[in-house]
């Protein structure tokens, strides 16, 4: 038998609670997605006091640090992809979900 | 990179599964905590007086139930601990499927302490394969490659998770507690074979070696990526048992053969008849002058009100269809149902041993049963196990 992946979703229907359709969906990718955000802050506060250990004081240097122009609009640009990217998952922006597919090369 | 567990089955964890993990413990205890707290206060404040100014009391679980389905509380309680319990397996799943190759190569290993006997041709039940029992994409049951472990190592990683560290530090808190105070209740009695029914990974089988070093400790379960995990894990902390692949309901064994019967967490999660058949198989398989002694969920006629709507929630809604019915029976009637006699039943609330020590542990087994908010969930606060059997005379 080769090794198959373990499953990540249960077998049966999930149970609604929430009158609305798709609000207990919604509510549990945000709650996934706050996990990764968690683990991300945590990374990057890890980082930090690693960088500490080696005489950067990189939290005081970010407070202190002055974005230029082009910067800002790069950072605009990226947080921009990123609502985009998380309207298309739950349908709400078509346009969005279509740049999308258009930077992956299209659908696969 | 930090290992999961502290025996030769743990997995590598990255930094990335370490803070995923922390947060869906973290998610867990606030849903039930917190939240469960906020939906209690509505029961408590808002949703039962509105009732009896009506003159229609909620009396019954069922009955509080339906009144709090339409409740935001209630929504928000379920729908983000319905969540919190997938999210246990999938933060866990990653770091099982990177490594599974060489666990189940270690796995594989030859014993030198105890034993593995797997029984391929057993059946397995509906009730264990029909359903992913606690929302566990593929229960205990399901194989992935030869001679599979995955399951088993599933289920130790998310323990840690799922309990938030209220098991005990190697998740053996319920076989520590309910060895420990048969130890020290019953002194005169020392078993030298014992039973553990439905052991999956072994975690509450290995304290009964611990507590009664000198007896022969067997487990069985019908699930063999468990038992495999089981073994392996076992054989790694150098604690002999014998692991077999049998069903509860019909055992293998001869008759009278064992000093202790002991099951945790077990008979909730099957159908009532399947229930009575293992109570008949225990009353067998023990020697006169044995014990059945196991933790369960404690019955709905000795909780108070709200407790049992709380507790009842998993059979609604956790995949463990035949638990309500399990609370609502007379655990005495079962009992006497299978043979044991009515006056030689035996039943517990105990304070856990591995967090509270042998001294204090060893005053708590002479005061009175309490039945309240601590008794058998898992909480900070100081969970209370519930234990009940009886003698065999």
């Amino acid at each position: 038998m080769s090794t198959r992946r373990i499953p990540r979703k249960r077998r049966g229907q999930r149970h609604q609670f929430f009158d609305a359709d798709g609000v207990d969906e919604v509510l549990s990718c945000v709650l996934r997605l706050t996990s990764e955000v968690s683990a991300l802050s945590e990374r990057l506060y890890l980082t930090e006091r690693v960088l500490e250990a080696q005489g950067l004081n990189v939290a005081n240097e970010v407070e202190r640090y002055a974005l230029s122009e082009a910067e800002e609009s790069a950072l605009s640009a990226e947080r921009q992809r990123l609502i985009e990217t998380v309207l298309a998952q739950l349908g709400a922006s078509a346009q969005g979900a279509e740049s999308i597919e258009d930077d992956a090369g299209g659908p696969s | 990179m930090n290992r999961s567990h502290d025996h030769d089955m743990a997995v590598s964890l990255t930094q990335h599964d370490r803070s995923r993990r922390a947060f869906v413990a973290t998610l867990r205890s606030h849903v039930l905590q917190r939240m469960a707290g906020d939906l209690r206060q509505h029961f408590e404040g808002t949703v039962g007086p509105e009732h009896e100014k009506l003159g229609a009391p909620l009396e019954s679980p069922e009955a509080i139930h339906e009144a709090l389905k339409p409740e935001l509380p209630f929504k928000a309680y379920s729908s983000v601990r319905t969540s919190a319990q997938e999210m246990v397996f999938d933060v866990v799943s990653d770091a099982v499927d990177r490594e599974l190759e060489t666990l189940n190569e270690r796995a594989a290993q030859p014993a030198k302490k105890g034993s593995l006997t797997l029984n391929p041709a057993l059946p397995l039940p509906k009730s264990v394969t029909g359903i992913d029992v606690h929302l566990s994409p593929g229960a205990y049951h399901e194989e992935r490659a030869d001679n599979d472990v995955s399951a088993g190592a599933v289920y130790d990683n998310s323990i840690d998770v799922f309990a938030f560290g209220q098991f005990g530090k190697r998740h053996n808190d319920i076989g520590a507690t309910l060895s420990n105070y048969l130890r020290l209740k019953f002194p005169e009695f020392v078993p030298t074979s014992i039973l553990d029914c439905g052991c999956t990974i072994g975690h509450n089988t290995l304290p009964w070696a611990e507590t009664y070093p000198d007896a022969e400790v067997t487990a069985i379960d019908v699930a063999a990526p468990v038992l495999r995990y089981a073994h392996a894990r076992a054989e790694s902390m150098g604690v002999p048992v014998d692991f077999r692949q049998m069903n509860a309901t019909a055992m293998d064994f001869e008759d009278e053969q064992f000093d202790v019967v002991f099951s945790s967490m077990f008979m909730h999660e099957l159908p009532l008849k399947h229930i009575q058949q293992y109570l008949k198989e225990a009353f067998r398989v023990l020697k006169p002058g044995g014990v059945l002694w196991q933790m369960e969920l404690p019955p709905m006629n000795a909780m108070p009100l709200y407790e049992n709507f709380y507790m009842n929630w998993d059979t609604y809604y956790n995949n463990e269809p035949y638990y309500g019915t399990f609370r609502k029976q007379d655990y005495r009637r079962l009992l006497t149902d299978a043979g044991f006699a009515a006056d030689d039943f035996i039943e517990a609330t105990m304070p856990r041993y591995t967090f509270i020590g042998e001294a204090a542990f060893a005053e708590s087994i002479h005061s009175d049963n309490t039945f309240d908010t601590l008794t058998g969930r898992m909480d900070p606060k100081g969970t209370r196990w519930y234990g009940f059997g009886a003698w065999k005379r």
